[in-house]
């Protein structure tokens, strides 16, 4: 279907005098339909008003553009016609005149009579018959406002653009105006885009609240729908049940916002002269911590200046304590690390500039139940069913990690509770198959090659993968604590420098081979198991043909890198399912803060990488549930298994 | 500002007379030529700026209906810049008026101005002070004249 307005990836970057650049807005993605009535806000200088220019083509998008009806908005029209904030009436032109300007130009293929007509009756559209004869300097500003919205809509605009229309007015005329604006829009169907910051006139006059986030790099925070029905009017609004609860959101949002614009990111400088060269980063012996085996051997980090000191470590929480003490300077974190870290009892800030590898997880489960006849997860339903006294036993890598979130997710969906009918146990991937074998463990989820192993010690049989779970779920980020990206800026964009290139190195088939060797040697395993998935066809160990998957890992393409705030959003309702972390109220601002947005761009940048963005969209698994990051306590409450759920606000400002 | 109107518009309007009495070979054209040359500088200066400081809004009002170059003249700069040309006709009537009086203190023969130098010349110092009065007092009525125009062509709101 063909969309009526829609406004592509843009990014809008002005030129400084003084040579450098302000990024005004990043990767704004926005589809509004016919009819709709839609409203920016945000704190001041977020970027609306030129979002709005842009739309009005008054201003060109520096990458990325706006549609209408199929069309690349260039340069101004009378098809988006702007009601401006100071009215911007022509004062020596008469009311009636100021309206007939922009009738007789742009509807000047109708004959004169008509064009009369429709300027009389846009001045009684909007009540100015009284004052059509007079000049702009004679008007209140309520009137004044209202030739200017006459003006607008007598030429007929597909789209109306209204930048803070009632700012400048006192309340009973706003209120007033408002009104009859709504009217209008209701009775001829306008699409309209409206920049407010009142929360209460984006409420009763809109359908959805876009609410963009502080500048610089502006983006979409949030999306919300009004579902107030319409015909609306002031006092119906106000009585809607749902009125307070949106208000309430909105306002909320402003604060996170006002809170994170005091919390400043410090900025990052372009200087070769690192703060910090010797770094201590950890890993563990995954086929996924191949960016960071082929950074070191490809002598990646020594081209950007860094001398790193690799530590093979034994557990997930060796390196959560690790980076929490400052032993190790940054590592590879399974992907719900960060925040859980950040929002547990005690917390330890840890922020992420670049997710480092997606998919290369699967469920393995031992041969022997596999022979028993549990094959999917509805099995296990029916086998705890049928043996109450087995309780299974299954064995995560992390609480926090993608596979513990995924095996939950992928258990609760076929209604087997992963906390009463089985049990779930957190083990080092490394001893995932030393326990499958002495029986401790029914089956597991974790990274390869560990599955491949149990594949090919005829010990288990894997039952899903990645890609059959959520293809292209982010697995391992790149996590440093927050006070040291705040200390060493510049080492931390050196640092995404080094992983990024190569993350390229390793998504290249043709270096894939020598990624599987170097993995063997460093990780200590058969050749064999590293080449599982990486190189060669990924055995399930189920009788089938072993299968090609050519994205079992995915370390670059598809813009696999930048961070993705509302993938965290989902990992972030998951931990909050499960009892790992209680949600936090504000999770826009936890999630914001988590993502160093900058260090990647500057770092891809830095590389001359072609540019990555994440789209702000929904996310779906294999259950067809649509995660939508505006709403995510919908999406955590439309859950059915689920253990009490906490929410709180999270503490994020800290002196 | 054009660095050629800087450097014209402060050559004294006196200096003008020999070139174009040269040019002209007779007094009548050559003085009306420096009144010409001394008074256009200022109309010519604050309609350029009266260009430059159409208002933003109104340019994009402009844009949005995107007004053909005619109708962008008549509808939004040429009544945008009038105050600014009227100021301009304000200082250039009170130059104008100025270079008159000098300019016939040297040709001679009809005038104001050659009637202070020849009451000079017959030592009348009390008329050659009722004539300086007579010149301040038509100064000021000339400006008086150029502002009332104005007020009847520009709407009240523009007037500055």
């Amino acid at each position: 279907m063909l969309k009526f307005l829609e406004i592509d990836h843009l990014d809008k970057v002005f030129n400084l005098p003084n040579g450098g650049q302000y990024i005004a807005l990043k990767n704004i993605n926005l589809t509004i339909n016919p009819g709709e009535f839609i409203s920016l806000i945000g704190h001041s200088g977020c970027g609306k008003s030129t979002l709005l220019n842009l739309i009005a083509g008054l201003d060109r998008p520096s990458a990325g553009g706006v549609i209408l009806e199929g069309k690349a908005i260039n340069c101004p029209g009378p098809d988006r016609m702007v009601v401006f904030q100071n009215y911007s009436l022509l004062p020596w032109l008469t009311v009636r005149q100021n309206i007939a300007l922009g009738v007789n130009r742009v509807l000047r293929h109708l004959p004169k009579g008509e064009r009369r007509g429709i300027v009389e009756s846009h001045i009684d559209l909007v009540r100015l018959r009284h004052a059509a004869h007079r000049r702009p300097a004679q008007l209140s500003g309520g009137m004044k406002q209202r030739v200017a919205i006459a003006r607008a809509l007598a030429i007929r605009p597909k789209v109306l653009l209204l930048d803070e229309p009632f700012g400048a007015l006192d309340a009973l005329t706003r209120g007033g105006l408002q009104e009859q604006l709504m009217q209008i829009c209701q009775e001829h169907q306008v699409t309209c885009v409206m920049v407010t910051h009142d929360v209460d006139e984006a409420l009763l006059l809109s359908d959805r609240v876009v609410m963009l986030t502080n500048g610089p790099a502006a983006r979409i925070g949030q999306v919300l729908e009004v579902p107030i029905p319409r015909p609306r009017d002031r006092h119906s609004v106000l009585n809607h049940p749902a009125y307070y609860s949106l208000r309430n959101e909105m306002l909320y949002f402003l604060e996170q916002q006002k809170r994170s614009k005091k919390h400043k990111r410090t900025p990052v400088t372009t200087s070769a002269n690192l703060e910090k060269v010797n770094l201590e980063l950890g890993f563990i012996a995954l086929s996924d911590s191949a960016p960071l085996l082929m950074a070191k051997e490809k002598g990646l980090f020594a081209k950007h200046g860094l001398d790193v000191n690799l530590n093979r470590e034994p557990s997930w929480r060796a390196i959560a304590e690790g980076v929490a003490e400052g032993r190790l300077d940054a590592a590879p974190m399974v992907a719900g690390m960060p925040l859980a870290l950040s929002l547990a009892p005690e917390p330890v800030p840890i922020c992420t500039a670049l997710t480092l590898s997606r998919n290369g997880n699967a469920i393995t489960i031992g041969k022997q139940l596999y022979a028993q006849g549990l094959r999917s997860a509805s099995n296990i339903k029916q086998f705890t069913e049928n043996h109450p006294d087995q309780v299974p036993t299954f064995g995560v890598v992390h609480p926090a990690s993608m596979q513990n979130l995924l095996l939950r997710h992928w258990l609760a969906n076929s209604g087997t509770d992963p906390d009463q009918d089985v049990s779930i146990l957190t083990i080092p991937p490394a001893q995932m198959v030393s326990n499958l074998k002495a029986g401790n463990i029914a089956g597991y989820c974790a990274g390869d090659p560990w599955n491949s192993r149990a594949v090919h010690e005829d010990l288990g049989v894997i039952l899903a993968t990645s890609l059959d779970l959520w293809s292209g779920h982010p697995e391992k980020v790149l996590g440093v604590h927050e006070d040291w990206a705040a200390q060493y800026p510049k080492t931390h964009v050196a640092l995404v420098k080094a992983l990024l290139e190569a993350c390229a190195y390793c998504d290249d088939p043709r270096n894939r081979p020598e990624v599987a060797e170097i993995l063997s040697r460093h990780l200590g395993t058969d050749l064999s198991y590293t080449r599982w998935g990486l190189v060669d066809a990924y055995d399930r160990g189920d009788g089938q043909e072993p299968e090609f998957l050519p994205r079992f890992f995915q370390f670059y393409t598809d813009q696999a890198n930048c961070p993705d705030p509302a993938e965290h959003l989902w990992m972030l309702t998951q931990m909050a399912r499960w009892g790992i972390t209680p949600f936090p109220r504000n999770w826009v601002e936890v999630v914001d803060r988590l993502c160093q947005f900058e260090v990647f761009r500057q770092a891809n940048a830095e590389l001359n990488f072609p540019e990555q963005q994440r789209d702000r969209r929904a996310i779906r698994l294999f259950d067809e549930l649509t995660f939508s990051p505006d709403d995510p306590l919908a999406y955590l409450h439309s859950l059915e298994i689920k253990r009490p759920i906490q929410i709180n606000e999270a503490l994020t400002t800290r002196e | 500002m054009d660095p050629i109107f800087q450097v014209l518009r402060t050559v004294p309007p006196l200096a003008w007379l020999p070139i174009s009495l040269a040019a002209f070979k007779d007094s009548q054209p050559s003085a009306i030529f420096v009144i010409f040359i001394t008074s256009v500088w200022p109309v010519l200066i604050n309609t350029a700026v009266g260009v430059q400081q159409v208002p933003q809004d109104y340019k994009n009002v402009a844009r949005v209906l995107q007004l053909s170059k005619i109708e962008y003249f008549f509808s939004v700069l040429f009544p945008a810049i009038v105050p600014y040309v009227f100021t301009g006709l304000r200082i250039g009537v009170g130059l104008s008026w100025l270079a008159i009086v000098a300019a016939e203190m040297l040709i001679g023969g009809v005038g104001i101005g050659f009637f202070i130098w020849d009451s000079w010349n017959s030592s009348l110092i009390s008329e050659i002070i009722l004539a300086l009065l007579y010149v301040g007092l038509v100064g000021l009525l000339l400006d008086k004249l150029v502002a009332f125009l104005g007020s009847l062509v520009l709407p009240p709101e523009q007037k500055s």
